[in-house]
């Protein structure tokens, strides 16, 4: 029983991963959440610095990608799909770009300039820059 | 001519690099070795985000509704009778994107419905070019910007709803126009205003009540739309005017809309109120609804209350029973001739519409959506419905209990 509760008391904080969003090293020093939901929903396409934004998503079913999307665009996965497919079917723009997992994020958002993404605070390292924390 | 070559491709000059790098090891410096790696590296990831633009120029993108109905009675509200169907509001659509440069971009939407018997038609082709940031211009056939959700008018899955309020979405029967519209960003303060004027025409065949078909043009065609948003509120207001003919008058038409709508990702409220304005004996109509919605996790119940009614029924002193009586009686001037009915009281309109339903989300851009929407409150009109459009009126009121699959991929 206190194994139990011990190991409960363990697995809550990982359940709760949190995010952070990162650039690349050139991108600006800090964002507000509300600049990272505007690259997110496709409302903004350039970095606060001036940099032509390149926005990467998780893909959908990823755990991580449902966290990032409640905390900062407010929308639920299904509500996500029916904003995109509204806006793909009326011209005014494509979802970011997708990769499996936040190390791709990670190398992804290293090694090109204006790109944008979100991985757990272990991910982080000298390779990119942190921008926003929830 | 060896230098030219040796800079024109990137892979070339990482393997001749390579080469150089191994056979003056010695010679070069850590420095200048690593600076060669940089740029070996810097030159691959060009060509690979190069491939990734080339993969992107053509999409493909679609949509499929499949929806069954019945009805109380053979009213044929919403296109629905006892009978019951599912080629009313069932549809396919398929879009394909190509880029052309940076800012050029041509788009085509081929949209077939099961009530047509699902032989495809061009919704949308048209060519669009970004002019500056915040300034894009589209030529070619469109949708017609009167309502909120007229650029997504088929997508059932973009919508809350089973079917977009009749009332309003119903109260004009063109939905598409060719010509050139403007679209203009202005960003706010965590806002944005987007500003539309389009021009243009339409000419095509249009069912009228009662069950005829007529030939619709529409010339002149101006409008105007302004929308503000900060992604959870947004209101807008939009203007069209149009010289339109149906047989042979020309006919002065305004139309006038405002909307607005509220998304915090739990509740939703979306509102939309219109004026339609036809010089003559020709029906005027003011319509409105009201939405709320609740996302429970994969369900989002909603409620809409609805209603349109005629504004100029003083115009149409003919009733019912003359029209249809001059309609049908041989030698009358207006034998066999419907325009007759559309200047007397049979055009008039007066009609409410209450709905329940609930969107479930079933899996990833599958939705699955439950509807009962009952019309009523006709007062001394037929309400609208085909089966009204009668020497005498058969219907009070109906039921329509839907069931539609919703899919965007």
């Amino acid at each position: 029983m206190k194994h139990l509760l011990l190991s409960l008391l363990l697995i809550t904080p990982m359940a709760l991963a949190d995010f952070v969003v990162i650039t690349h090293p050139s991108g600006p020093d800090a964002m507000e959440k509300d600049q990272v939901r505007d690259l997110y929903i496709g409302r903004s396409k350039q970095l606060p610095n001036g940099q032509s934004a390149d926005p990467i998503d998780l893909e959908s079913g990823d755990a991580l990608r449902e966290e990032f999307h409640s905390g900062v665009t407010g929308r639920s996965q299904a509500q996500l799909n029916a904003f995109w497919s509204k806006q793909v079917f009326t011209g005014k723009g494509q979802p970011p770009r997708t990769l499996g997992s936040t190390a791709a994020v990670k190398a992804a958002v290293a090694s090109t300039p204006g790109a944008v993404g979100y991985v757990t605070p272990a991910d982080v390292d000298g390779s990119v820059k942190v921008v926003f924390t929830p | 001519m060896a230098q030219r070559i040796y800079k024109s491709t990137a892979t070339m000059a990482s393997l001749t690099c390579l080469l150089l790098c191994a056979n003056t090891v010695n010679a070069q410096s850590d420095e200048e070795r690593l600076k060669q790696l940089e740029q070996q590296v810097a030159n691959l990831q060009s060509q690979v985000s190069s491939n990734k633009t080339g993969q992107d120029r053509l999409r493909f993108n679609g949509f499929l509704s499949l929806a069954y109905g019945v009805a109380s009675n053979d009213g044929g509200y919403a296109g629905y009778t006892e009978e019951g169907t599912l080629n009313n509001d069932s549809l396919f659509g398929l879009q394909g994107a190509f880029t052309l440069t940076d800012d050029t971009e041509v788009t085509m939407q081929l949209v077939g419905r099961g009530r047509e018997d699902w032989d495809p038609a061009i919704e949308w082709a048209y060519i669009s070019h970004q002019f500056t940031p915040s300034f894009k211009m589209r030529a070619g056939k469109m949708r017609l910007p009167l309502f909120m959700y007229s650029d997504s008018l088929e997508v059932g899955y973009a919508q809350p709803w089973i079917r977009p309020p009749v009332e309003v979405y119903g109260a004009v029967p063109v939905t598409s126009y060719t010509g050139v519209d403007g679209l203009y960003d202005i960003s706010l303060n965590n806002s944005t205003l987007s500003l539309q004027g389009f021009l243009g025409e339409s000419d095509e065949t249009i069912a009228l009540p009662g069950g005829q078909v007529t030939r619709l043009a529409v010339n002149d065609l101006v409008g105007g739309s302004a929308t503000w948003t900060d992604f959870i509120w947004t209101l807008r207001a939009n203007v069209a005017q149009a010289e339109i003919t149906t047989g042979g008058d020309k006919l002065d038409t305004t139309f006038m809309g405002v909307g607005f709508s509220y998304n915090d990702g739990t509740w939703q409220v979306i509102s939309e109120f219109t004026s339609l304005e036809i010089d003559g004996p020709t029906a005027d109509t003011e319509s409105g609804y009201i939405t709320l919605a609740r996302t429970f996790g994969a369900f989002s119940p909603y409620a809409t209350i609805a209603m349109t009614e005629s504004t100029d029924d003083s115009e149409r002193p003919l009733s019912r029973q003359a029209a249809f009586a001059a309609l049908t009686t041989p030698g009358s001037p207006f034998f066999g001739n419907t325009d007759v009915l559309s200047g007397s009281e049979v055009a008039n309109l007066e009609r409410k519409a209450y709905s329940l339903g609930v969107r479930w989300d079933v899996m990833s851009n599958v939705a699955v959506k439950f509807d009962v929407t009952r019309a009523s409150d006709f007062g001394s009109t037929g309400g609208g419905l085909d089966g009204n459009f009668a020497p005498a009126i058969a219907y009070d009121d109906a039921d329509v209990y839907s069931i539609k699959i919703d899919s965007a991929f």
